[in-house]
């Protein structure tokens, strides 16, 4: 504890090395923090490296009251808030509607790029592709609030804080984004719901598996 | 309580945020009411769905990787038609060389 205040403090004064020390712990959640709010990985890493550079320049000014990795959450929000806001959601019809024009595709695009024998996928691992890049077609406070809230565990102040917003419209977003979710998955998922069949997306492949699977037993 | 202002409590009754008196309240209609209790369901399925999705990483170069790339291009709002193809392409290809 000495140890990381004696580094705060070096950091503090403008110290580069202490700072890269003492940041460097928190760089994977705020990569993850990023790629969720992106939805690009080469965007992540840029906006994780504008959050350490404003964090090292505002280091002065940073107090206590909250841990370095709320504040450094915090400010990653905000960079990646700004990023998007100039940003169109992504379009979730497209996804569909793709899927459904190329039929004869889609075996082979699933076949290829998710399920080929060599590429044994994990269904939660695709799973969690297909919930980030839904999450990317609600807009970006909603996503915010679903990503800080949902995925990575934030409580409704600490997310409030980092959106920079009350606690209210922080709770309005989040069930707005729940919703939406909802209405997709609820409507399109084969895992969330058995009777559904994913008809434009990676997981029908796994879906059937399980059916199939379930169905043998 | 009328459906619409149950329907917006939902999530907050999901994370325990409502006190107990509004959670009882609640609690009644959902009882009562099945297209209500139906949508408390779904909403918890789907949040209960992407929690247990959340931080999930693979390496860099797993299919996962290039479900990302195919669906950024995809449903991302700048692709179009020919930087779609070229990218299901490259994806297909590399993959394919990769198993050999």
């Amino acid at each position: 504890m000495a140890d990381a205040l004696a580094l705060l403090e070096r950091a503090k004064a403008g110290d580069r090395d202490a700072f890269g020390e003492l940041v460097e712990e928190h760089r994977e959640s705020l990569r993850r923090l990023c790629f969720k709010m992106t939805g690009s990985r080469e965007d992540a890493e840029d906006l994780v490296q504008d959050t350490f550079l404003k964090a090292f320049l505002a280091m002065g000014k940073f107090e206590m009251r909250s841990s370095l990795s709320t504040w450094l959450h915090r400010i990653a929000t905000n960079v990646s808030l700004d990023h998007q806001r100039s940003r169109k959601p992504w379009r979730q019809e497209r996804r569909w509607e793709w899927f459904q024009e190329n039929p004869e595709l889609a075996p082979q695009i699933e076949q290829r790029l998710y399920l080929s024998p060599e590429f044994v996928v994990e269904a939660k691992e695709v799973a969690a592709t297909c919930v980030n890049c839904l999450a990317m077609t609600l807009p970006v406070k909603q996503r915010a609030a679903l990503v800080l809230c949902d995925q990575l565990g934030f409580s409704r102040e600490e997310a409030s804080k980092a959106m920079n917003a009350s606690i209210a419209s922080v709770k309005t977003e989040l069930h707005r984004a729940r919703t939406k979710m909802t209405e997709t998955f609820e409507r399109r998922c084969a895992l969330v719901d058995s009777k559904n069949e994913c008809n434009a997306c990676i997981v029908a492949g796994i879906g059937q598996r399980e059916r199939r699977r379930k169905q043998q037993r | 309580m009328i459906c619409r202002h149950v329907r917006s409590l939902l999530s907050d009754e999901l994370d325990g945020e409502l006190n107990e008196d509004a959670s009882e309240q609640l609690r009644k209609h959902l009882g009562a009411c099945e297209p209500c209790a139906d949508a408390f369901r779904a909403l918890r399925r789907t949040v209960r769905f992407i929690q247990a999705k959340g931080p999930v990483d693979v390496p860099a170069d797993s299919a996962e990787r290039s479900a990302e790339r195919f669906l950024a291009a995809l449903m991302s709002a700048d692709t179009d038609e020919a930087e779609l193809g070229r990218v299901i392409a490259e994806e297909a290809q590399r993959l394919t060389l990769k198993g050999g």
